[in-house]
């Protein structure tokens, strides 16, 4: 057997040494930036997701109507029948590629990225790449008026990021034309289910549209390891196709 | 509303910039009382808000005082959307691109909007929105993204610094980009543009496009410079870099969501002209606009 050289040996060592020192700065770094730029309380939902499944109407987490004022249901009641033939004139997204706004965004057919640090979650959208931004322990970065994504604010709740939007502007909630007023308030619950599924327990406020506070669930699932989100632009594809192509989640890879 | 302000900064800008004879790079504008509070010291953080220094948008919009000379005798405008300054790639435009420049200039001159898919509320070139004074951007950063979210469209650039460029890219208006850092500069590669926008002002569509644009904090990481290298074999007789540019950091700044598509209808497209493409390939929706 072939003798080493002390020399190789060494430096070996002195390599092994270096190696091992390397590695213990890099995970010192890794779980520094780590607790830097996802804080010690939150869940990870990095990753690109789509939902799960996707109605035109919004319901109640029970499958109800939500409780609209009459006014409120009476508007509803004609945009549904509009929509029923044909006619979407009522809706900027289904007619012009409009902004959808805050909650239809979070319930678009198509997929999202999150990107999160401590300060900050974004959803980065591939419908007409929008985004929207969700502040975190601090005040909404937004500008102090009506926004379609509102003003976002979020804390962490153990594992479940309480994220309270306001500010909403004049948008629809659902494709259907449900109404709400400048009152409305949404709170979402995100949470990681142990199945991977990250779900969005939304509750809705506004006294001048509903009779009472409701609830909904959205729920998705996250895409394959990798997955990029590419751009979808709505006005490139709107002569052949509607702007929201309802089944379209279920063309995203498992 | 949004679209017709998207044509009249368009419009504000090449005037601009004509009546200043070149295009010049933006020179340092005085401090607003934003700037008290203390930037991020981290070279590498780019976190926070900024802002192109006020120029020919907020001139147009009625937003501030008409802009001055620069120094150099350039014109100190925030960048339009449309396309910033050539600097040295203006004298390397191929002939069609640099006669389409002409003539988008005369077309200004006369009051006629040459239609863009800018324009017609397509996805912007990030290096031109970086430099809309209307508007601004926030920076969010992790390990692995370096995100730009702007004011206008509500729309985004991400960056990667976790890969390379996907096999069998799909091109899109943005491109794919990446990221790496050399120094305290992060190097930003695009690639798969789909040809319909550019950082070359007046290019001929161009899927050939590849741009590095270098970016890094100066002045105590109160502003953020920003300078793009151009390969485009369509529109370019040589590749090489637009003129370095910066944002401030304004940290009072909000985001305010401004969306082309809220309001564009193709009636307010009256005076422009449609060359590339139809009004209706613009504005698919014009036959049952109501």
């Amino acid at each position: 057997m072939k003798k080493r050289s002390p020399m190789l040996t060494r430096r070996n060592k002195r390599a092994a040494v270096a190696s091992g020192r390397a590695a213990l700065v890099t995970l010192l770094f890794s779980v520094g930036m780590a607790i830097a730029t996802t804080g010690h309380a939150a869940a990870d939902f990095a990753g690109a997701w789509v939902v799960t499944k996707y109605s035109p109407e919004l319901k109640t987490s029970d499958g109800k109507s939500p409780p609209l004022l009459p006014e409120a249901e009476s508007l509803y009641g004609q945009r549904k029948a509009l929509r029923a033939k044909g006619d979407e004139s009522f809706d900027i997204v289904a007619s012009h590629c409009g902004p959808p706004g805050m909650p239809r965004v979070m319930m678009l057919p198509y997929a999202f990225e999150v990107v999160q640090n401590q300060k900050k979650l974004v959803f980065l959208f591939a419908w007409n790449r929008l985004y929207r931004r969700v502040d975190i322990d601090g005040p909404s970065m937004n500008a102090d008026d009506l926004q379609f994504t509102g003003r976002a604010v979020g804390h962490w709740d153990g594992d479940t990021l309480v994220v309270g939007t306001t500010d909403i502007d004049d948008t629809l909630l659902d494709a259907a034309g449900m109404p709400h007023s400048a009152e409305l308030k949404v709170t979402e619950r995100l949470r990681l289910l142990k199945d991977g599924t990250l779900e969005n327990h939304m509750r809705f406020e506004d006294s001048k549209t509903f009779s009472a506070p409701w609830d909904t669930v959205v729920s998705y699932r996250k895409l394959p390891r990798g997955t990029e989100v590419r751009e979808d632009i709505c006005l490139d594809r709107i002569k052949t196709t509607p702007a929201i192509e309802e089944k379209k989640y279920l063309s995203y890879p498992k | 509303m949004a679209l017709r302000l998207r044509a009249r900064s368009l419009l504000a800008t090449i005037a601009c910039c004509l009546a200043a004879g070149v295009y010049g790079q933006a020179q340092p504008q005085s401090a607003s009382p934003s700037q008290a509070a203390a930037p991020r010291p981290d070279p590498r953080d780019f976190q926070g808000m900024w802002q192109g220094p006020m120029g020919d948008h907020s001139f147009a919009a009625g937003f501030s005082a008409p802009p001055t000379s620069g120094a150099d005798g350039g014109a100190p405008v925030g960048l339009s959307s449309i396309g910033g300054p050539l600097g040295e790639l203006s004298s390397a435009l191929k002939p069609a691109t640099a006669a389409r420049y002409q003539r988008e200039l005369q077309l200004m001159l006369k009051g006629t909007t040459l239609m863009t898919w800018h324009v017609a509320c397509r996805p912007s070139m990030p290096q031109n929105l970086m430099g809309d004074d209307l508007g601004g951007f926030e920076v969010v950063q992790t390990p692995t993204r370096v995100l730009f979210l702007f004011d206008t469209d509500n729309t985004y650039w991400e960056v990667y610094l976790d890969h390379d460029h996907p096999k069998n890219l799909q091109p899109t208006y943005l491109g794919h980009s990446i990221g790496h850092w050399e120094g305290n500069k992060l190097v930003i590669d695009t690639v798969g543009y789909n040809g319909r926008a550019s950082v070359i002002r007046s290019a001929l569509p161009s899927t050939q496009l590849h741009t590095v644009t270098r970016m890094w904090k100066e002045d105590g990481g109160k502003q953020l410079k920003y300078e793009t290298f151009v390969e485009d074999p369509v529109n370019l007789t040589r590749s090489g870099s637009l003129p370095a540019l910066y944002v401030q950091w304004t940290p009072d700044h909000r985001i305010y969501e401004e969306h082309c598509t809220q309001s564009a209808r193709s009636q307010n497209t009256a005076g422009m002209l449609f060359e590339d493409f139809t009004r209706e390939e613009a504005f698919p929706y014009v036959n049952k606009e109501k």
